[in-house]
């Protein structure tokens, strides 16, 4: 299988994730050698298992009760950019 | 008071804390100058918390004059860059959170810093736990105490190599697919990765969230069992904390494996296996025979398999966790005129190579149309590697081999080749798809370097596969192994 640089780029575009030309050439060919060898996994014969498994350990839910929250100071405190009380960030529609 | 005390349990030095023969003053002062001696040339430690240390030894020593200690209480430890600590900068080896300061406290420093330990530092890491050498740390690669020249394995290598140069007397790591027993292996310390669900997570930056498990690194087992009583519990945190009962691990170091029966899975002990690990790890199972368990071999058909199997899970779930560093709300932030670019740039520049890889294999692999192919696939394949194991646990009681296929490797040796990187994990993670606990204990050395033997047991079993490993250890009779130190300025 072959990983293009044009998928590469597809991923890094899903993902948000900036990449030069020849960082996404070097990143292919490292994918592609991954996807080799866990491709392993196809030839593994898992019609006895039923269901998708996670690690098997029971989580039930909680109650649904009111609890104190952060301090809107304290969660603000690690932005880059803030003002009155909210993340501030570069407009997302255009005018 | 002299360095060498820096070596001995820091269960005797509770004792001698106790009898007000030192002071956790005293230990302190001693392993801060410690680490500023040896640390620049080992870079085990990502932040030292000089002032808080003192501070907390002062508290400390009170508490031992008001007869409020514990076995914790005024003994100094690190925790990996990986688990948030109020008000003290935690950047998961990450450029992304270079300058994060947590606003609430994990769950375990909390129960740590209650507990009256003394908060050292941060250690090092691999970026986001991503890799298997700390040489992936966004800011410097750590180096093997035992050999400079080597790596001190990963992703926990600032927290195995601390404890393993004296700098710490006990650590804690995170263990997603070896991180924990692969370094303390490499180090020649004991490293535990317990159950999953068995310790909180609350508070530790996620990484692959099905199979993350904080867990100590000390130079004994039972220093590691009494760090776990500490840290394991339910966590209303965490809502995949298991509610079991915590035992008194420290209580089942009886030393007693007579009639114990030690599966010895055929899988783990390959042509490619290093000859010097597969002699120390064979001599380390006929130790244990000697002292009355049963050797039985067994077979873990799906090993190879839950390697494929782990490099599409984790990837896939660090691809949904690591959504969240994208400079809004915490951490770097790339100026950008609209918001995509500012995603893009603050992304590209915040994550090292190997973190970029996991991502984009992770969206590969969850993307349309080879969703069912790989991720469904890979979930399966997990299923499977989980009735290996239970499998296993009817014949046996625990499980034992090697913690990893080779000794410390030469820095810069792999990484170019991230698969041969991720070989290194090949007998730890299998643990870690099937959610059960494994401990590394030293078994002697190899060429100079040292060697871990694993002990895995089923779901829980920590009581077992410690009291095993502390049987092993007390027979070997070098339950602590000390680096030749070669560098540093003299004391």
């Amino acid at each position: 299988m072959s990983v293009s640089r044009e998928v590469v780029e597809r991923l890094a575009e899903m993902t948000r994730i900036g990449l030069a030309h020849a960082e996404a050439e070097a990143l292919g060919r490292d994918i592609e050698a991954i996807l080799a060898h866990v491709s392993a996994l196809q030839e593994i014969d898992t019609a006895a298992v039923e269901g998708a498994p996670g690690a098997g350990s029971d989580a039930p839910l909680r109650e649904d009760v009111v609890a104190a929250s952060l301090p809107v100071a304290d969660v603000l405190a690690n932005a880059p950019q803030q003002a009155d009380g909210f993340f501030v960030v570069p407009a997302v529609f255009g005018e | 008071m002299t360095e060498g005390i820096l070596h001995r349990s820091f269960l005797d030095l509770h004792e001698l804390m106790a009898r007000r023969e030192i002071s956790s003053v005293d230990v302190t002062r001693a392993t801060l100058e410690r680490v500023q001696r040896l640390d620049p040339d080992v870079g085990a430690y990502l932040l030292v918390t000089e002032e808080q240390a003192l501070a907390q030894a002062v508290e400390a020593d009170r508490a031992y004059a008001e007869d409020r200690a514990n076995a914790l209480t005024g003994i100094p430890f690190a925790l990996k860059d990986i688990i948030s600590t109020l008000g003290i900068r935690t950047t998961c080896g990450s450029r992304i959170l270079e300058n994060y300061v947590p606003v609430y406290q994990g769950q375990v420093a909390g129960r740590l810093l209650e507990s009256g330990a003394v908060l050292i530092g941060k250690t090092n890491m691999d970026e986001f736990a991503m890799g298997s050498s700390t040489e992936h740390s966004g800011f410097f690669p750590t180096r093997n105490p035992w050999d400079r020249d080597r790596v001190p394995g990963g992703s926990s290598g600032g927290s195995a190599a601390a404890v393993s140069a004296g700098m710490a007397a006990f650590a804690l790591g995170t263990d997603t697919g070896g991180s924990i027993r692969q370094p303390a292996s490499l180090c020649g310390v004991v490293g535990l990765k317990p159950t999953y669900g068995r310790v909180s997570r609350y508070g530790l930056v996620a990484f692959a969230s099905s199979l993350d498990q904080i867990g100590p690194i000390a130079r004994s087992v039972p220093e590691v069992a009494a760090v776990l009583g500490v840290i394991a519990g339910h966590d209303p945190h965490d809502s995949t904390t298991l509610r079991a009962e915590v035992p008194d691990y420290r209580a089942g170091l009886t030393g007693e494996v007579r009639g114990l029966r030690i599966g010895v899975p055929k899988e783990y002990f390959p042509d490619t296996l290093e000859s010097g690990v597969a002699a120390a790890v064979s001599q380390g199972l006929a130790s244990l025979e000697s002292l009355g368990a049963h050797l039985v071999d067994i077979s873990l058909p799906m090993t190879d398999a839950a390697l494929s199997c782990y490099y599409i899970v984790a990837p896939s779930e660090a691809m949904s966790n690591l959504a969240r560093y994208d400079g809004v709300r915490y951490g770097l932030r790339e100026q950008a005129a609209d918001v995509w670019t500012l995603f893009d740039r603050t992304r590209e520049r915040g994550f090292g190579a190997e973190v970029k890889r996991r991502i984009l294999v992770g969206a590969y692999a969850l993307s349309k149309g080879y969703y069912e192919a790989y991720y469904v696939k890979a979930l399966e394949v997990r299923a499977l590697v989980q009735r290996d194991f239970e499998a296993a646990f009817q014949q046996v009681d625990v499980i034992a081999g090697p913690t990893s296929p080779t000794t410390a490797f030469r820095l810069g040796e792999r990484l170019d080749d991230p698969l041969s990187m991720y070989l290194a994990d090949a007998f730890t993670l299998p643990a870690n798809m099937a959610g059960i606990c494994g401990v590394s204990v030293p078994c002697g050395l190899a060429g100079g370097l040292p060697v871990g033997l694993q002990i895995l047991g089923p779901k829980l079993g920590e009581q077992t596969i410690l009291r095993v490993a502390d049987a092993y250890e007390r027979s070997a009779g070098f339950n602590v192994l000390v680096p030749p130190l070669t560098f540093g300025a003299p004391a």
